[in-house]
């Protein structure tokens, strides 16, 4: 679990992407997105504007229907705004092609999802490698060597998703979205369907990758106790940033949750 | 239980829509056939019925003998004629006559081809309004021996007006007349495409005939007899109840009948050449049907355990899912008759594209083909929906709360055993019926033979996929996925693969005979003709040149030997061993006219120069030494009806008379320009019973020293009096042969056409269904950087595969149909074995194009599927 600290030289790639101290790694200005007309408007993001700073561990939290998805979909590239803008580093989102997205989820940003984060034909390293594949890039093999000693699934690699436990398929997706050492992880409810321990387990390697690799990740969350693991956690409620804690603890987040009736 | 299914069916029009095209297409193509054959059926009764209008009896020779070809009898002289008229109750009486008689235009150029389309007529033109279905619409009828009535058709066809001089092929020399008069039959331009030449009665009979001889008798009753008084009559004084031997006498509505039933036979054969595509089409069809629906139990499981946990039985599990096939079977039969409609259009321009017209008026929509197609629709979707539907009641309630793994790999071995019994079997049927001349057997034992392959399909799909994929895959993860999802269902994927695969097998196995067809029959010209020239005017009953052209022939400086051939058919019946001695000891030669279906083709031969231009590779006796009571036999029919040298057999000609013949030779190459020929007897005796007057080959032997290309030039300066007749030497005649076989293998190309059509949208089916199925692998596999581009791409390459699994297949299917075929047939003429090439590459080719047309649409839906919809969790 601490292979990392036997690695003498952190490689190159930290250097490439860690950007001066206070420079975001993505950030939103003014987002707005709203589905619908007239009376049946509805505003999921209602002039967002949020910097998630780079090397750090963001949490987003809110209500069902606070916007917190859209936000991350709209800042991953997966979806659309309305009004405003987004930025992965310099990059703005909004003027870019479909194609030029798709490229720079590939090669810039890393997904773990909830759930059904894998292609259930190929085996864990396949899984794994996908992003480089598709990109028809040969992956750095030691730097995967080393995500998958750091999520301890060295003996694991040639399963297929069907062959392994909910605890180990969200490891997969873990080493996957770090194994293209992108500029930006988002993670979608990354515990929601498994139990207290096991994500335990996840969140340690999200914080552990934040810490000693300077990964930036943005985790979108209703779980106080998920969120405690992140540096800094941004509260949603209809569609806008209503507060934001840094150095959270559970307690202090479901404190603040109740304020806005989450 | 029933609302539900019709919820369900309405919920995924789409799906059941591309299920449903399956079914239409099969439908139509049998609806089709049933339409075309009944609306060509329809306008020959018509064509009859205006025939033999005012005509109230008919007095004509007994039959020879009937065959699929007709009824082919002697003519009646026409004293018998002079005794009808003289007969109570008769008002009027002509003779009648037709004959082959075509018309040059005004290029030069024979008019029509009677070896493929309407027939080219020579009749006599009847004078009686009442008793000639011909009416006179411009002009007047024919008197003198230079005059002619044509067909208004022919003389629009080819811009003739009365007072043009005209030249016509007939058995005479070469002539010309006048147009005196154009005549419609009936109302109609032309009947059924026929031209006609009208010639006064005495120049009929010398030109299509012979002097004073008839076909037959119409004759118009007096007011007030009726025809059956009628034909009592005539009985009494030409018929069966007369001195005068061998006439019968039948009224004209009995004569429309017969004529009608022999044409009917014919279609009938044509009919079942055609139902069997719209059979193959449809069997392509319920895999399609069967794939679909298990995919869609599959994807469904959830939901029907869901009503298994809520009570529902099982039987109404199976009923929900039959009820929906049921729905589908009417519903797309319904539209697949509609589209028949369509369909029996194109058929009859396929056919007509290959060289076959025929007569079609109004469109014929009998009780019958409504029926039988949606019969048949229905029952094909039934009967390949009951197997999911079995399956879909046997998924337990538990299913509804786990997330059910469709595939199972259970049963390789069972599966493995099963399939290849089932292949096996189907081979050995196959051979039997292939050796046996069953062709119940050969089909059964095809279908067998797919049935096991299918069966074995899920064990093989997933190496055969790999090894076909193993390029894709070498080129990138794209190519990986493409592989990876092919083989990732094997019963899915071999099930949509099997459907191409009959077709291509089809395909393969056509190409192949026609190939070998082409080499052995160019190699048996090769071996036979010693000739230089054949001179083709047509086969049996199709035309021919008069005997003219191969005296004229003889004459010429630089030929040496010319040998004519004429062709007809008749019954050949051995002669009982113990009858031959009775028969010798009585010398009595006057046995019953036969019956029978089985007419062989007679070719009347010159044993004196044959020769000299035909090597027939004789197995007994000498072509040569054929006399006037012998017979030369092709070796496979001496075999098959166990004849040897010296066996006596009896042979009926058209003229009914029972000619005795002795086997004197026997022989096995194919005689050159008559390769169909059995039975070969001298043309002398020949002349005297087969009653026509019309050579249908002539074969030259040029003198030796004369320069091909001088020697040429005078043959062709003697035929282009003669513009029928076709001047081959050996590469042209082998070419002509090519182009006859290229012909029937392009209508079957045609045939199959659909079947592949209809396999293709099968993948486009399973590829749509998959696409569906795995909404949200693509939505991830595109959130973490899949272009649309690669999207496209790997569905593409997934079809690609599918359709190469299926040629595969199907090549080693048709590959080893064809050569189980060929041997069996080798003794029989088809010496080579040719796999041709260049075709198999074609149909490779066309199979990876096919491959990718059939994903282009799913390919697309994947590319644009909205990634937040496709990963959302709920």
């Amino acid at each position: 679990m601490t292979m990392l600290q036997t690695n003498p030289n952190p490689p190159t790639w930290i250097t490439d992407v860690a950007r001066p101290p206070g420079a975001p790694a993505a950030r939103a200005v003014n987002a707005q997105k709203v589905y619908g007309k007239g009376d049946t408007e509805v505003r999921a993001l209602d002039g967002v504007t949020v910097d998630f700073a780079t090397g750090r561990f963001t949490a987003i939290m809110g209500p069902s229907g606070s916007g917190k998805s859209t936000l991350m979909h709209t800042i991953a590239g997966l979806d659309t705004l309305s009004g405003g803008s987004v930025f992965i580093g310099d990059v703005e989102l909004n003027k870019l092609s479909e194609k030029k997205l798709t490229l720079l989820r590939r090669d810039r940003i890393g997904f773990i999802f909830q759930a059904f984060n894998l292609v259930p034909t190929l085996t864990a390293i396949e899984n794994i490698t996908l992003p480089m594949d598709l990109a028809g890039r040969k992956p750095d093999a030691e730097w995967v060597d080393t995500v998958t000693r750091t999520v301890n699934l060295t003996n694991r690699l040639r399963h297929r998703p069907s062959e392994l436990s909910g605890g180990q398929q969200q490891r997969v997706a873990v080493a996957r979205a770090l194994a293209s050492q992108p500029a930006i992880i988002f993670a979608d409810e990354p515990t929601g369907n498994l139990d207290s321990r096991t994500g335990a387990e996840i969140l340690s390697f999200m914080r552990q990758a934040v810490r000693e690799m300077n990964q930036t990740i943005v985790m979108v969350t209703h779980d106080p106790v998920a969120a405690s693991y992140a540096d800094r956690v941004v509260f949603l409620a209809d569609g806008r940033i209503v507060d934001e804690v840094h150095q959270p603890t559970a307690d202090v987040v479901f404190d603040r949750m109740k304020n806005f009736g989450a | 239980m029933f609302s539900l299914t019709l919820k369900g069916l309405l919920a995924h029009k789409l799906r059941f829509a591309l299920t449903g095209v399956a079914v239409i297409l099969g439908v139509a193509f049998m609806a089709g056939t049933l339409v075309l054959t009944d609306t060509v059926g329809k306008s020959f009764d018509d064509l009859f019925k205006t025939n033999n209008q005012g005509i109230d009896a008919v007095v004509q020779h007994d039959a020879a003998f009937s065959s699929q070809h007709g009824t082919e009898r002697d003519r009646v002289p026409s004293t018998v004629l002079d005794t009808v008229k003289r007969t109570p109750g008769v008002a009027e009486a002509e003779g009648t006559l037709l004959g082959f008689a075509q018309l040059v235009d005004k290029s030069g150029k024979a008019m029509g081809n009677p070896a493929q389309g309407a027939p080219t007529l020579g009749m006599n033109w009847i004078g009686s309004p009442e008793l000639n279905p011909f009416k006179i619409a411009e002009g007047r009828a024919p008197t003198g021996a230079d005059e002619v009535v044509i067909d208004k058709a022919s003389a629009t066809k080819g811009s003739f007006v009365t007072g043009d001089r005209i030249q016509i092929i007939t058995q005479a020399a070469p002539h010309e007349y006048t147009i005196v008069g154009i005549a419609t039959f009936g109302d109609a331009a032309s009947l059924a495409g026929a031209s006609i030449a009208g010639f006064e009665t005495s120049v009929a009979q010398q030109l299509l005939a012979e002097p004073n001889m008839f076909d037959a008798i119409s004759v118009k009753a007096t007011e007030g007899t009726s025809p059956a008084a009628l034909v009592k009559n005539l009985d009494g004084t030409v018929g069966k109840a007369s001195s005068v031997k061998g006439i019968e006498v039948i009224t004209g509505a009995q004569q429309t009948a017969n004529q009608q039933k022999d044409v009917q036979e014919g279609l009938s054969f044509f009919s079942s050449f055609l139902l069997a595509f719209a059979f193959v089409s449809l069997f392509v069809g319920t895999f399609i049907i069967y794939n679909t629906f298990t995919i869609l139990v599959a994807q469904r499981s959830r939901e029907m355990a869901l009503l298994r946990a809520i009570g529902a039985r099982r039987r109404q599990v199976m009923g929900s899912v039959i009820v929906e096939a049921a729905a589908i079977g009417v519903l797309a039969s319904a539209a697949g008759i509609a589209v028949g409609l369509v369909m029996a259009k194109g058929l009859e321009k396929l056919l007509s594209a290959v060289g076959l017209e025929l007569p079609a008026g109004e469109m014929v929509i009998s009780p019958r083909t409504l029926i039988v197609s949606t019969v048949v629709g229905v029952t094909v979707t039934l009967a390949s929906a009951i197997i999911p539907a079995r399956k879909a009641s046997k998924i337990p309630p538990i299913a509804a709360l786990r997330d059910v793994a469709v595939e199972d790999g259970k049963g390789v071995l069972r599966r493995s055993v099963i399939g290849v019994i089932a292949t096996l079997a189907g081979a050995g049927l196959f051979g039997l019926g292939v050796t046996g001349g069953v062709m119940a057997n050969v089909g059964l034992g095809a279908v067998l033979a797919i049935v096991g392959v299918f069966i074995l399909g899920p064990v093989i799909a997933k190496p055969l996929g790999s090894v076909l994929g193993w390029p894709l895959a070498k080129a990138g993860q794209t190519g990986r996925f493409a592989r990876q999802n092919a083989v990732r269902n094997p019963r899915r994927t071999s099930s949509t693969a099997a459907a191409l695969m009959i077709g291509v097998a089809l395909v393969a196995f056509i190409s192949i005979l026609a190939a070998s067809t082409k080499s052995s029959t160019s190699e048996a010209v090769e071996k036979s003709m010693r000739g230089d020239y054949v001179v083709n005017a047509g086969g049996t009953g199709d035309g021919g040149m008069s005997p003219v052209v191969e005296s004229q022939l003889k004459a010429l400086p630089g030929v040496e030997t010319v040998s004519a051939l004429r062709m007809a058919r008749a019954t050949i019946a051995p002669d009982a061993k113990d009858a031959q001695d009775a028969k010798d000891a009585k010398g009595d030669t006057a046995p019953a006219p036969t019956t029978t279906n089985e007419a062989s083709e007679v070719a009347g031969f010159d044993p004196a120069t044959i020769d000299q231009v035909f090597d027939g590779k004789v197995a007994a006796g000498q072509l040569h030494d054929v006399g006037a009571a012998g017979v030369a036999v092709k070796k496979e029919e001496a075999e098959a009806k166990n004849l040897k040298l010296g066996d006596r057999v009896t042979a009926t000609f058209k003229t009914g008379a029972a000619v005795p013949l002795t086997v004197e030779a026997i022989f096995a190459n194919p005689l050159t320009g008559a390769p169909v020929s059995t039975y070969l007897v001298a043309l002398d005796t020949f002349a005297a019973h087969a009653g026509t007057n019309l050579d249908a080959v002539v074969m030259v032997k040029a003198r030796d020293g004369v320069d091909p290309a001088s020697g040429r030039a005078e043959l062709e300066q003697v035929l282009k009096s003669y513009p029928n007749a076709e001047l081959q030497d050996q590469a042209q005649l082998k070419a002509s042969i090519e182009k006859q076989v290229d012909q029937m293998l392009n209508l079957i190309y045609g045939l199959l056409f659909l079947a592949i059509v209809i396999a293709l949208i099968g993948i486009a089916n399973t590829l749509a269904l998959s696409v569906h199925e795995r909404t949200r692998e693509l939505g991830l596999l595109r959130a973490v950087g899949m272009t649309r581009r690669q999207v496209r791409g790997a569905i593409r390459w997934e079809s690609v595969i599918i359709a190469l699994m299926g040629t595969t297949l199907g090549f080693t299917l048709g590959i080893a149909g064809a050569w189980g075929l060929g041997r069996a047939l080798a003794e029989k003429g088809l010496s080579a074995f040719v796999v041709p090439p260049t075709t198999m590459a074609a149909i490779a080719i066309m199979a990876v194009g096919a491959g990718v047309v059939a994903a282009l649409a799913p390919a697309r839906r994947a590319g644009k599927l909205n990634i937040l919809k496709a990963i959302a969790t709920d």
